[in-house]
């Protein structure tokens, strides 16, 4: 005798009956289980403000019940309980013994299994009873009803509902302006300024959109306010800072013209600075000391290009922190486009955090050639705009102490130029000698100029990628735009 | 191992005995139904009922269908052991004279013994070994009993002078109670038509021992499911009032339950009806229809019970939804 089951394909009618059955009764009990829920939002509803309670319980429901459908057709119907259930309903208990004994060849056995057979092959299935509508739909119309009935009822938390909504669209508004801020700013702000605001815009609306109330919404803006605030405190001191710088180096008409945003007195100024030098020049000459005619030029015209350096630095500066003050201020949520020191420098080298890193003249590249260690310029990547006005000081002292000497005096020094490109990484090019003489202050975009021409000509000369290359023209091209 | 005809064959001629039976015995289909399911079992039959309604006559017939040897024995207060086992007596013969096994009315394979309750203990004690091991031991000798053997005892329902209950020892060797009923109007008009008018219908003899064995045989090897199984043996356990899962009915109703026999006698009575009703495995309702009569002499009703006038088929009903609730509500 061989056992093809048989009986499994003669309880497949059995087994699809109550599968239906399983589905009747998850849809029944789901919407049972769904219906039971909408009433507690409903309750819940007059203790706690709720939008779109209705909806919400419609939802609920529908869910319950497709998921009560879904998983009742989806419980598994084993030949063990199909067998039961046809034995109920007329079998007399031949499909289970015979799905018992399905293993075995006696006589008897085949006898029975033949008999079951037979039985279950006669049998229809649509006499297993399905899951009756009455007992649950009782059920099922009286949380209906209670439902409909908390709905009508005047809703407690319809105030604090409305107020809801209303708050929710003035953030939605809020944030809208929010965007538009930060797409004027796009177009004006570099890369990096560009990260650093979408950083801070992004925070912003994502705390007013967790916010839940007005209360929440008001401290997030007053965190980016105090954010704000801090960045236009430290502009300012850096501003104080170079106007220190500028009334030392005898610049304080063009100070007060630049503080005016007077563009031709502070042409003029600068004018006047570089014809007092002159004359100075003039008058030694005419004593007939030349030496202190030419020191006297030596000095106002370095005064002049310090004071002019300087002058273009503070204005980068100034012109950054205004511009995020004015364009997020008047959008009410603090601009705050210039957050310091975020260190992400396309080089990797430069914390390049707006306002600080337009002050940190000396930082960038104006090393000695040997490194970008060198001046001071590593320290600035590490410790990024933290540190505006003590990163114009280091500039200020190291710059003078490291070029002088060898500016004034080694017109044939070698340079080289340690390209570092990563942790653990680096690459070395002679950069040939650097150019003469030029006195015993050098201006800073000066010696970027040569800087950046020494070392692209070595790395032309030198054995390195076309992508190091560009590497270093990058780097140049970045800090000359920072600089401007 | 049984073939494929034997076993076609069972209800055909089980169908014949019943139908043999009913040409003597008017109405009683039910008592006919269980007396012949005892007697394919295998078991002893205790039926009860008033004088007059013919258990002694049924008897008889089964005999006289089955063609096998028959003895009647009436229990009375002083019937002796040796009188239903036999003795030995002192015989003469051309050397002279001997002992001689002379055997009782046991040894028949259809004893009849006729209100049994009227014997004495210790002479319904000797009916204990033959009831249950088809032998007989007198004179210090074991004496095997011819198959098929039965014992088909009846007693009076009404407590009467010099009645001596059955001891359970007893009882429990009984497959069967079956109760006798009045019958009813158009049954007595066929008993009355059948004795008083000449000429009435004769029972034949339609199958011999070798037969009965055989269906024997055939009922042996009826396959039971594992939950029909499980149901006969909750009922009998359903009878302890002593376990601790016991329904509140048999603590309440019953002093003592069922044996392990009563399982036995509950799951081979079914086996044998599942064949008569063409089936070739047991159903639920075979062990309903058996369970009373395997039952009902082996509770002991408890004075509870007994006051409020249930009997132990009103318990074992009882018990019975019981079980059936609790198979329903597993389903």
């Amino acid at each position: 005798m061989t056992h093809d089951h048989s009986m499994a394909r003669a309880l497949r009618p059995a087994r699809r009956r109550l599968r239906r059955g399983n589905g009747r009764s998850g849809w029944q009990w789901g919407l049972i289980t769904g219906l039971c829920l909408a009433v507690a939002l409903t309750f819940l509803s007059f203790l706690m403000p709720i939008e779109y309670r209705a909806e919400r319980a419609v939802i609920l429901v529908l869910c319950c019940l497709f998921l009560g459908l879904a998983t009742g057709l989806c419980i598994p119907v084993s030949d063990a309980r199909a067998a039961r259930a046809a034995d109920r309903n007329g079998l007399s208990e031949r499909a289970q013994t015979a799905l018992e004994l399905e293993q075995s060849d006696a006589a008897m056995y085949d006898l029975q299994r033949e008999d079951a057979l037979a039985a279950l092959n006669a049998f229809d299935a649509r006499r297993i009873p399905m899951p009756g509508f009455k007992h649950p739909l009782r059920i099922q119309a009286g949380l209906c009803l209670l439902c409909a009935l908390l709905l009508l009822l005047p809703d407690p938390q319809k105030q604090a509902v409305l107020e809801r909504q209303a708050f929710r669209q003035e953030l939605e508004g809020l944030q809208e302006k929010l965007e538009q801020a930060e797409d004027a700013q796009r177009e004006t702000l570099s890369s990096v300024d560009r990260a650093a605001l979408q950083k801070f815009t992004q925070a912003l609306k994502k705390e007013l959109a967790e916010s839940r109330d007005r209360e929440q919404a008001m401290l997030a803006l007053s965190d980016a306010q105090e954010r704000l605030e801090a960045e236009r405190a430290k502009t300012a001191r850096e501003a104080a800072v170079l106007a220190e710088a500028m009334r030392g180096a005898g610049l304080s008409e063009a100070l007060a013209a630049l503080q005016n945003g007077d563009r031709a007195a502070l042409s003029e100024a600068l004018q006047n600075a570089g014809t007092a030098a002159l004359s100075a020049a003039a008058e030694a000459l005419n004593r007939g000391n030349a030496s202190a005619a030419a020191e006297a030029l030596q000095s106002g015209g370095s005064a002049l290009q310090a004071g002019l350096s300087q002058l273009s630095g503070a204005l980068s500066a100034m012109k950054g922190g205004m511009k995020g003050a004015q364009q997020t201020g008047s959008s009410g949520q603090s601009g705050a486009q210039g957050s310091s020191g975020q260190g992400t420098g396309s080089t990797g080298q430069s914390g390049a955090g707006g306002n600080a890193f337009n002050n940190r003249q000396g930082g960038g590249g104006a090393g000695q050639g040997t490194s970008n260690e060198d001046a001071g310029y590593s320290e600035g990547a590490q410790q990024g705009g933290r540190r505006g006005s003590e990163t114009g000081r280091y500039r200020e002292k190291e710059y003078e102490r490291i070029y002088d000497p060898t500016r004034l005096n080694a017109s044939e020094t070698a340079l080289s130029a340690e390209l570092e490109r990563g942790e653990g990484d680096s690459a070395q090019a002679e950069a040939g000698t650097a150019p003469g003489t030029l006195g015993d202050t050098v201006p800073y975009r000066q010696v970027v100029a040569e800087y950046e021409q020494t070392a692209v000509q070595a790395a032309d000369r030198a054995a390195v990628s076309q992508a190091e290359r560009a590497w270093i023209n990058e780097y140049f091209t970045y800090i000359t735009q920072e600089d401007e | 191992m049984t073939d494929r005809t034997e076993i076609e064959a069972f209800a055909s001629r089980f169908e014949a005995l019943r139908a043999e039976i009913a040409r003597e015995m008017i109405g009683q289909e039910e008592v006919v139904e269980l007396l012949l399911l005892a007697v394919v079992a295998g078991g002893n039959v205790l039926l009860e009922g008033v004088p007059g309604l013919g258990k002694t006559h049924l008897v008889r017939t089964l005999s006289k269908v089955l063609d096998l040897p028959f003895s009647r024995i009436q229990f009375t207060p002083d019937l002796m052991p040796a009188d239903i086992t036999g003795t030995d007596i002192l015989v003469k013969t051309e050397n002279g004279s001997e002992f001689r096994f002379r055997e009782g009315p046991l040894f028949s394979s259809i004893v009849l013994a006729d209100e049994i309750n009227r014997a004495t203990p210790k002479t319904q004690a000797a009916l204990l070994e033959a009831m249950q091991e088809h032998a007989v031991t007198a004179a210090g000798k074991t004496r095997p009993l011819p198959e098929p053997y039965f014992v088909m005892a009846t007693q009076n329902p009404i407590e009467q002078e010099g009645t001596y209950p059955l001891p359970e020892a007893q009882l429990d060797r009984f497959l069967f109670k079956i109760l006798v009923p009045f019958p009813t109007l158009e049954e007595l008009n066929g008993i009355v038509d059948l004795t008083v008018k000449p000429g009435g219908g004769q029972a034949r003899q339609v199958a011999g021992a070798e037969d009965i064995l055989a269906m024997r045989r055939v009922a042996g090897e009826v396959p039971i499911a594992k939950s029909v199984q499980e149901f006969a043996l909750r009922l009998v356990l359903s009878t302890h009032p002593e376990l601790p899962d016991a329904p509140e009915t048999a603590k309440g109703y019953l002093r003592f339950g069922a044996s392990p026999r009563a399982a036995q006698a509950i799951l081979s009575a079914a086996r044998v009806r599942a064949l008569t009703k063409g089936r070739y495995n047991v159903a639920f309702e075979d062990i309903r229809f058996v369970a009373p009569a395997a039952l009902r002499h082996r509770l002991g009703l408890s004075f509870e019970a007994i006051s409020e006038g249930k009997t132990a088929d009103d318990v074992i009903a009882l018990l019975l939804s019981h079980l059936e609730e609790g198979a329903n509500a597993q389903r």
